[in-house]
């Protein structure tokens, strides 16, 4: 069910906070220290995550910050189902209003006035310690943020936005992990014509602007088109301070830090807590240098509890292409699932199944939209996709090894996966853990539901020992 | 990605390091508890940062103004 969806971040707070358990901490809180992540997971461990705002924070130079900080917005079902204007009961609800929503792409609306550059800081005043910069799991390796990055592709007009993690190095500086995907063929791009290429670190927006920097989208899609269409509203676009038009920024973003990602250096950086609840390793990032902080009155800094429920759910957008590409190959089938603990690596689907052969062909569907799945099970719809119990069972009582199970080799992988060898391949596999067409299936043990109906509990006394 | 331990050589403290940063041994790692920066020990020195970034161009590693 469709609901109205939220103008901008402010909206959305403001609307449905009370709905999505939204708790505001107005002491001073330093998160450089661990603070803040200290009190989310307090507050995690007692009452399951909801989101929580940050009103008075402590920067880098021990003054206070101009921003506010939100984290776990998307630690809740609710939450994002709001953020997109959905009403789900379900995460499966939320899959399948997801595809319709992202398919309606809303091309860009040049703006004059921008919100977003209310404030600049450029020059000799630009100095990156103003802002609250995170320290979320021990043993990482300095003071993060987690900035939606959007960059122009140097040779078109199309945009990309990515979701990435970017360390502070120095007043100017900061490294930024970027996987080999859209980003880094542009930065690439960028660097072997021997220049820096222009970006923005986009510091909180609409929460559903977010999620279409996680989407899963073809090479020639704008991402500036899909943020519109998952914000229900054209994203709204400006000249940059420092590029001009060789960028354009979000004119309604809470804060924006423009700057490069430098040719040809890189920098150490990392651990860093990953959505696969390991620290992902110090390793040899992109260096980004900053020109100018801009940002709204009062700006909420949009933050990722790395490593948590909040972190994973942010990837709803690739579940849902994920579900969407199964589909597509397969259309029996039903459900895709994946687990808390086993995160975007592996997949389950739920099929509805007509004839042998369609399991493989669904889980190639899935393996193929993308490079986080290197494992996936099939099962048939009477498993609960999401219930890591219902398909245990199933792979127990359905799967024979020598048949059922396909190892793949040679796939390219994840390099958040601790298991993953660098820039070599991975190896994957397919359980196809359903019946096969024309088995005789064993009856599953219950007792008959009319001898309940026959026999209410109501009726007897059950004494204790 | 593979992960390497590496121990500090001044406060030792563990920290763990992509394989393929660790393989090139030449380029200083930073101390996830005390910032001093150092060279992993051990590093079979195997790999080149071009390999290891995968970039087409020849890379300088960057440090702060704290490592220098």
């Amino acid at each position: 069910m469709t609901v109205e969806a939220p103008t901008s971040l402010g909206d959305w707070l403001d609307r449905h906070g009370r709905d999505i358990g939204l708790l505001t901490v107005d002491d001073v809180v330093d998160p450089g220290s661990f603070e803040a992540t200290a009190i989310l997971h307090q507050v995690e461990t007692s009452s399951g995550g909801p989101p929580i705002l940050f009103s008075n924070l402590r920067n880098l130079s021990g003054d206070r910050s101009p921003a506010r900080m939100l984290f776990n917005t998307y630690s809740r079902r609710r939450s994002v189902g709001l953020a997109l204007g959905v009403e789900a009961e379900t995460w499966n609800d939320l899959l399948e209003a997801l595809p319709e929503k992202s398919s309606g792409l809303l091309k860009p609306t040049t703006s004059a006035e921008a919100p977003v550059q209310g404030n600049v800081i450029a020059g000799d005043d630009l100095d990156l310690r103003i802002l609250p910069w995170a320290k979320h799991v021990e043993m990482e390796g300095g003071l993060y943020f987690t900035p939606i990055v959007a960059a122009r592709k140097p040779s078109s007009d199309r945009y990309n936005l990515s979701w990435n993690r970017v360390m502070f190095l120095d007043p100017t500086h900061a490294g930024v992990h970027i996987s080999p995907r859209q980003l880094w063929s542009f930065q690439r791009e960028a660097e072997e014509g021997g220049e820096d290429l222009p970006v923005a670190m986009i510091l909180g927006h609409h929460p559903a602007f977010n999620l279409a920097a996680a989407a899963l989208t073809a090479m020639d899609i704008d991402e500036y088109h899909v943020a519109g269409a998952l914000m229900g509203q054209p994203l709204r676009i400006t000249p940059s301070i420092t590029f001009g038009p060789n960028l354009m920024v979000p004119s309604d973003a809470e804060m924006i830090i423009e700057g490069r990602l430098i040719a040809a250096h890189r920098v150490v950086e990392g651990p860093f807590g990953e959505y696969m609840r390991y620290l992902g390793p110090q390793k040899l990032s992109h260096l980004f240098e900053a020109d100018a902080i801009t940002y709204r009155p009062d700006p909420i800094v949009l933050e990722i509890f790395a490593g948590h429920r909040d972190h994973l759910n942010a990837h709803v957008s690739i579940h849902a292409s994920l579900l969407a590409a199964a589909r597509t190959a397969v259309p029996q089938v039903t459900r895709v699932g994946w687990f808390q603990g086993g995160g975007p690596t592996t997949a389950v689907v739920g099929l509805d199944k007509s004839a042998d052969g369609q399991p493989m062909r669904a889980a190639m569907a899935i393996l193929s939209a993308g490079n986080l799945i290197k494992q996936v099970i099939v099962v048939d719809d009477d498993i609960d996709v999401f219930d890591a119990q219902s398909v245990m069972w199933a792979i127990s009582t359905r799967v024979r090894s020598d048949e059922d199970v396909t190892m793949l080799k040679g796939l390219q992988g994840s390099v958040l996966d601790p298991s993953h060898p660098g820039f070599g391949t991975t190896t994957g596999f397919v359980i196809d853990a359903t019946w096969r067409i024309g088995q005789p299936r064993p009856p599953v043990a219950r007792v008959p539901a009319d001898a309940v109906s026959r026999f209410p509990l109501d009726r007897y006394t059950l004494k204790e020992p | 990605m593979h992960i390497k331990q590496v121990t500090c050589p001044r406060c030792g403290a563990l920290s763990i390091v992509d394989g393929g940063l660790f393989e090139i041994g030449t380029v200083r790692l930073k101390c996830t508890n005390c910032a001093f920066y150092f060279e992993p020990a051990g590093s079979p020195r195997s790999k080149t940062i071009a390999e290891v970034t995968n970039a087409n161009v020849e890379v300088t590693i960057w440090e702060p103004e704290d490592a220098r």
